[in-house]
């Protein structure tokens, strides 16, 4: 199943990504590639086996409750490109709402 | 008109849990102060970190669905969801997916005229908070903190059994209700505590096909959240009776203008290509954890409902307001204890009790339980009036000394004493000699006026059962004179 141009819009857009028609053109033909090197394990005999997550049978370890010092918030900012009174700062985002869903 | 026409309306409750650190990394859940002081390279999403469960969140997730009688699922499976959005650092949020802690298990509702009426769930999860987005409205850019990003939430999925927006309120009150019980949840809306999602439709009575439903995204009060509805409901009936469609989207509450807005159509619609969360293994949870918790459960609202009213025979609607809080409830339980007068605690404290935590908090007031008890006592020993009782009680609320000693120090005992009284009645009545005949005539309404300055010359404190039985007997003395 090669992917086409609009796969690739559709997965630029959901990646608020913006690319050339020549970047483009290299993306498509690299993702297929990948896509073709994935369909080698299509051919795996998984006849009777479980669908499964992840491939070890542990359990996630847990962490205790407890409070830990993080970053200052200068350190926290450090890496951005763009700060102010202790806040980063984005370009402006259109959608007047947090995104938490 | 529009009662042809009902609503249906499922929602996405999220719950802030209580817990002290963050829900994959150390830092502090605490609310307020300077932003992006409790942060880390977990929480910030710095490449090569790795998430690790904090076991009071999966603690607390049980709590709620045992709480609401749902399943745990002894296996279930962390999921990312992936959208760009500058409050989400990774790129994606840690959610769950086809695999969540819990299925199943109801809410019950009670209205105002006590009906009720079961609530379904459809599941229940654990996930993260993202971060807080502040924007200027005039210059072009959108300021991030992201203390807040990592803060366990629990999300409780109803199905779509809501019908109004009375119901849906009824159903919040009573999640927040619950998990105040609980103790998972500070419950403050206002800081954000509790959010929802409001999935709603409308469709003829009687019809047994659901419309097409819309979102409303992200609501915070109880009052906006039935104006929402309202609003949302209206104008779902008016799109259908002028011949429209509902098309599937997703709207925002505008509180400023009172309407819902379009936040993006179907089309736009984010595709959020979940899949296993790789950095986090499987999330056992074993029967015997589950029965751990099941043993650490407090009387929840509607056993502590039944019990007071089955133990202290006092009326349901006064029941209804002593369980609202668990912290209202506690305090009423010491005073009718202590003072063993349930009628006359549940009046107090849900009269000049609750006129006071209006202002504050009950934990801030400093009246101790067991000193109202025994105020009350006092008054039902016939020991203080009722009128004095309030004017200790406001001496109480202000310095929180107890009832006792106020009466001591300000001589607010009632006047018990036949002889005290006796004495009093009969200064009254020596000095309205005139009044005192033309009762006796056949004037009876004095006797108020008797009573009344009898009153007011022991400051309120006689017992009036005493006066009234004295200066009848004063005043049929003084008939043969
Ligand atoms: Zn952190």
């Amino acid at each position: 199943m090669a992917l086409t141009y609009d796969d690739i819009d559709k997965i630029a857009r959901l990646a608020r990504l913006k690319h050339t028609p020549e970047e483009k053109r290299k993306l498509l033909s690299d993702l297929n590639k990948i896509l073709e090197y994935m369909e080698i394990i299509d051919e795996i005999d998984i006849e009777g086996i479980d669908e499964m997550s992840h491939i070890t049978h542990q359990q996630t370890p847990f962490r205790d409750d407890v409070v830990k010092t993080g970053l200052s918030q200068k350190d926290a900012l450090s890496n951005a490109p763009k700060t102010q009174d202790g806040l980063f700062v984005v370009p402006k985002i259109i959608e007047n709402q947090d995104s938490t869903e | 008109m529009l009662s042809e026409y009902e609503a249906v309306i499922g929602l996405e409750v999220h719950i802030q849990l209580k817990t002290d650190s963050k829900i994959f990394c150390g830092c502090s859940t605490a609310f307020g102060g300077e932003p992006n002081i409790r942060v880390c390279p977990v929480c910030l999403g710095m490449p090569g970190v790795l998430p690790k469960i904090n076991k009071r969140a999966v603690e607390f997730t049980i709590k709620m669905v045992l709480a609401t009688a749902g399943t745990v699922h002894q296996e279930s499976i962390f999921a990312r969801k992936n959208y760009f959005y500058p409050d989400l650092p990774k790129g994606y949020q840690i959610s769950q997916y086809e695999f969540p802690i819990a299925t199943g298990g109801a809410v019950i509702i009670k209205n105002k005229d006590g009906e009720q009426k079961r609530i379904r769930l459809s599941r229940i999860h654990l996930e993260e908070e993202a971060g807080k987005l502040f924007h200027d409205t005039d210059d072009r850019c959108s300021y991030i903190d992201l203390n807040r990003c990592g803060i366990p939430l629990v999300e409780i999925v109803t199905e779509p059994d809501l019908r109004s927006s009375e119901e849906a309120y009824l159903f919040l009150s009573k999640i927040k209700q619950i998990a105040e019980y609980l103790d998972i949840c500070t419950g403050n809306m206002e800081e954000g505590a509790i959010r929802c999602d409001i999935n709603i439709s409308v469709k003829s009575k009687g019809d047994k096909n659901y419309g097409t439903r819309r979102e409303i995204k992200n609501m915070n009060s109880l009052k906006f959240i039935k104006r929402a509805i309202d609003y949302e409901r209206d104008s779902q009936i008016q799109i259908i009776k002028s011949g429209g469609n509902i098309s599937q989207e997703t709207m925002l509450w505008d509180e400023k203008v009172g309407v819902t807005k379009l936040m993006r159509t179907k089309e736009e619609s984010e595709d959020y290509r979940y899949f296993p969360e790789p950095d986090l293994m499987r999330l056992e949870i074993t029967p015997e954890w589950i029965e751990r918790v099941r043993k650490t459960l407090p009387e929840l609202p509607d056993e502590k409902y039944r019990r007071f009213i089955r133990q202290y025979g006092i009326p349901a609607y006064d029941v209804g307001v002593l369980t609202s809080s668990r912290n209202l409830a506690d305090y009423f339980e010491v005073v009718a204890l202590v003072s063993k007068q349930p009628k006359l605690a549940s009046n107090w404290v849900m009269v000049e009790l609750m006129r006071e935590i209006k202002e504050t908090d009950i934990s801030r007031i400093k009246v101790r339980p067991e000193n109202l008890g025994t105020l009350i006592t006092m008054i039902a020993m016939g020991k203080i009036s009722s009128r004095s009782a309030k004017d200790v009680f406001a001496e109480m609320v202000r310095t929180g000394r107890n009832a006792e000693e106020i009466v001591k120090a300000e001589g607010l005992k009632q006047i018990s004493d036949k002889a005290k009284i006796e004495k009093v009645v009969k200064l009254v009545l020596d000095n309205n000699r005139v009044s005192v005949r033309k009762y006796l005539r056949g004037k009876e309404g004095l006797f108020g006026f008797f009573f009344g300055q009898v009153m007011r010359e022991t400051n309120g404190r006689a017992e009036p059962g005493l006066v009234n039985k004295i200066l009848m007997d004063e005043l049929n003395k003084r008939r043969g004179q």
